[in-house]
């Protein structure tokens, strides 16, 4: 305590209370939330209106719509040009209560004015009679003065201390935030250092490997590729040209002469199998390019997709890092071709399992057709009656339709044979292709070694770099903004600790005690005479405020030598955080101009 | 396109596997000119004789062959029906294709249909006179020179003419040798030069069949086609017998 707040106090005992304890309605005395509180204040003298004492309850609307305007207008006005801007300093406080002590005091000086109409109405205090002590209505107002000039002093001490603690709320705000910058910087600092032992380590790493990216042939010969590819594309030919056959038949004069050149190779005893074989290649001349065309593609695609699973299986990333963006490009049209052939043999296969499933009643059909036929040629060789040429002509037509005939009846028998076995057939042809893709699988070579790159972590720890540099110039500037605004607050607190709110405290006595004359002037003027004339006015009332001690005592927070501490701490981690940090930043900066 | 190489690998494909084949037959050709009498005079089994014949015949034809069916002029309204038809001669000579065996085939299947037809039973009875001389005025047609071929001329009939003109019905109505002379002279006989003439179906053993072979005989010496006396026969068993022998 730097002095007592008051130095002598008036005995009051013989002054009435002006008024009941209330709790303070005019928001200046409301609870702050740190412990500290306007004391409960007197309700507010001035005198209510008649209106709200009739109709209570329509007031209490107009109040509350009046102050819901007032709120929108605020939320919605900007300030004057020409109000006094507040800011955060000592006037900021003591305003509102300087406005409070105003309008108080106004209050007051009403109340006398009442008092002295009202007893000027009765002609008190008599003029000729002197009093040896104050009238009546001087006592009351001089205890009201009193009580609102001890009310101001609380009032401003008590803002004071708020403020004090809460710029020290602030302040530990202030240093959270410059402690997080800091923490971050130093985050940022070790990240930034293992990127760049990244980098470090994965440059040397590509100048280290230079080990073949590649794979040979696993079977090698390429005569003897030729030859298991021959003979893959005979099997699967020799398994599905009759499937063709049947499904693209021959006209009548090739199906007689096949007929016939068959026949003629029976003679040949143990080359007649052969013969008949090639002779029927040849006469269905359709059917033996659409077989050879499918059956070259079926290998085609089948050698295609085994070669192409060797350069997706072969490869990997992870093992030849340096080399990632090439396989992966590699991987991925090998990916793409793998597809395609699995898609395309699916589609060939598909095909000529739906065509040998419906080749029986397709044969059944061509010999029905051909039966039509067969009956009418004989119709046509009964109508020829004893006509020579006319029954040349049709017996001729007789004998080759009975001749497709036969020959298709064969075919059909074949059909039937061919259907019942076409799962097996179809087995068959995926185990040949299987057979073509694992001979383009183990035929495979490739070699990736001069499509090698820089290792695929560069980029990643250059772009960390890039983005951690990015951070730490929001951190710095976070850093410094938190270390201002920490040095604002401890100098608005000590601001703040060393000001006098209280030296107007003569302003506030002198209005205070111009309450007693304003009374007996009121009440002599009413009556029309002279205050001096007035024997109990004679004696002046001088009402007992006490001098106040400027220099008002206001408490330091007692966490405030430990926050300058820490700030202090955090003040030197800064200057050691953020010397790696301003140099990434000056090198950005100069990298950012460069480009 | 697809048709074009088919042709051709069709074309050798039966060029390379006709050798398989190994008919070898370098053999004359010939035309064969059978005249088909189904006259109410010929009773059902020298009909049924005759038949055989002419399918033996058909069965004995080669390629290049030719065979010409002539139904024996009835005088009547009705033309004589004929048919005519022959296979290709061998693309090779001496080598026969299975294309070409396999037409041989046909052409005989078709002959014999046409034989068939021919000798309708029904249709003999209906037959009232038979025209010998117009049928070998035709005949003299079909069997014209060519080179190279041997001909023919098949007579399957009783040799009995029955037209308004000649009626060999009787041993005195069949004409003599002045009336051969008498249609030398006018040219009314058909040319046959160099054609073997054989005949299957006469009477030869009585008297007015015996005057018959003897006015057939001079009528084709004077035609110029050659008739041995062998080949003037009630019946022929053998095909292979069809010809001049020399």
């Amino acid at each position: 305590m730097r002095g007592t707040v008051e130095k002598s106090s008036p005995s009051i005992d013989r002054l009435d209370l002006v008024d009941d304890l209330r709790i303070p309605q005019n928001g200046n005395g409301t609870s702050n939330g740190n412990g500290t509180a306007a004391p409960p204040r007197p309700a507010s003298r001035i005198p209510t209106d008649p209106l709200q004492q009739r109709f209570p309850t329509l007031t209490t609307l107009w109040e509350k719509t009046r102050e819901l305007g007032k709120g929108a207008r605020a939320w919605f006005s900007r300030p004057k040009p020409n109000d006094d801007p507040d800011g955060n300093g000592v006037y900021a406080i003591t305003k509102n209560t300087n406005f409070w002590f105003n309008r108080e005091l106004y209050a007051i000086e009403q109340e006398a004015r009442r008092l002295a109409a009202e007893w000027a109405e009765k002609g008190l205090p008599r003029h000729d009679v002197e009093r040896a002590a104050p009238v009546e209505p001087e006592q009351v107002l001089s205890m009201k003065c009193m009580e609102l000039y001890r009310q101001w002093r609380d009032r401003v001490q008590i803002k004071m201390q708020d403020a004090i603690q809460g710029g020290s709320a602030a302040l530990n705000g202030h240093i959270t935030r410059f402690r997080a910058a800091i923490y971050g910087l130093e985050s940022n600092d070790n990240d930034r250092r293992a990127a760049e032992r990244e980098i470090e380590n994965a440059t040397r790493l590509g100048e280290a490997d230079k080990s073949k990216v590649g794979y040979d042939r696993i079977f090698k010969s390429s005569v003897g590729f030729w030859i298991f590819a021959g003979i893959l594309a005979a099997a699967e030919f020799t398994a599905n040209f009759p499937v063709f056959r049947l499904l693209l038949p021959m006209d009548s004069t090739l199906t007689q002469l096949a007929a016939s050149l068959g026949e003629a190779a029976e003679s040949n005893t143990w080359l007649a199998g052969p013969l008949v074989v090639m002779q029927d290649m040849l006469l269905h001349f359709e059917a033996f390019v659409v077989a050879l065309v499918a059956v070259v593609i079926l290998v085609l695609l089948g050698k295609t997709a085994g070669s192409s699973a060797r350069s997706i299986v072969a490869f990997s990333a992870k093992e030849t890092p340096l080399a990632a963006t090439s396989i992966r490009s590699n991987r991925r049209q090998n990916t793409a071709v793998f597809i395609a052939s699995l898609a395309g043999v699916s589609f060939v296969l598909l095909f000529m399992y739906s065509a040998r499933a419906q080749i029986a009643q397709t044969a059944a059909d061509r010999v029905h057709a051909d039966s039509v036929s067969l009956q009418q040629a004989r119709a046509a060789v009964a109508a020829a009656g004893t006509d020579l040429s006319k029954t040349a002509i049709s017996a001729q037509r007789e004998m080759d339709a009975t001749r497709t005939l036969q020959q298709h009846t064969d075919d059909a028998a074949y059909a039937i044979t061919v259907q019942r076995v076409n799962r097996a057939i179809l087995w068959l042809n995926l185990g040949l292709v299987l057979a073509a893709m694992t001979l383009g699988f183990v035929y495979k070579k490739e070699e990736l070694s001069d499509k090698r790159g820089e290792h695929p972590m560069l980029a990643l720890m250059r772009t960390k770099i890039r983005r951690l540099d990015s951070d730490a110039i929001n951190l710095k500037r976070a850093a410094v903004s938190a270390e201002n605004a920490a040095q604002n607050e401890v100098g608005r607190i000590h601001h703040l600790v060393q000001s006098n709110p209280l030296r107007d405290w003569r302003g506030k006595q002198e209005r205070l005690q111009s309450v007693i004359p304003l009374f007996r002037g009121e009440n002599a003027r009413l009556r029309r005479i002279d205050p001096a004339s007035i024997l109990a006015f004679r004696q002046p009332l001088h009402i007992p405020l006490p001098e106040l001690d400027e220099a008002v005592d206001l408490r330091t927070p007692f966490e405030l030598d430990q926050l300058l501490s820490e700030l202090s701490v955090l003040n030197r981690e800064y200057a050691r955080v953020v010397g790696f940090s301003s140099a990434a930043v000056d090198s950005l900066t100069v990298a950012g101009r460069q480009s | 396109m697809i048709n074009r190489l088919t042709t051709l690998i069709l074309l050798g494909a039966a060029a390379g596997c006709s050798g398989v084949d190994g008919s070898v037959l370098p053999h004359q050709v010939h035309s064969y000119v059978v005249g088909i009498d189904i006259s109410g005079s010929r009773t059902p089994a020298e009909l049924a004789e005759s038949k055989q014949l002419l399918n033996a015949l058909i069965d004995k034809l080669e390629l290049g062959d030719r065979l010409t069916l002539v139904e024996m002029y009835q005088g009547g309204k009705e033309p004589a029906r004929q048919w005519s038809d022959s296979t290709h001669t061998p693309r090779n000579a001496g080598k026969i294709g299975p294309s070409e065996q396999r037409r041989l085939e046909d052409f005989k299947n078709i002959a014999r249909i046409q034989a068939r037809v021919l000798f309708d039973s029904t249709r003999a009875k209906h037959i009232q006179t038979t025209d010998i001389f117009g049928t070998l005025v035709r005949a003299a047609d079909y069997a014209r020179p060519a080179h190279g071929m041997s001909r023919t001329l098949l007579l399957l009939s009783d040799m009995i003419n029955e037209t308004p003109d000649v009626t060999m019905t009787s041993q005195g109505s069949i004409p003599a040798d002045t009336w051969i002379k008498h249609l030398a002279a006018q040219r009314r006989i058909p040319q046959l030069p160099g054609v073997c003439v054989v005949v299957s179906g006469a009477d030869v053993s009585s008297a007015r069949g015996a005057a018959i072979r003897d006015f057939w005989e001079k009528y084709f010496a004077a035609a110029g086609a050659e008739l041995p006396p062998e080949n003037y026969r009630n019946m022929i068993s053998n095909a292979s017998e069809i010809g001049c022998g020399s």
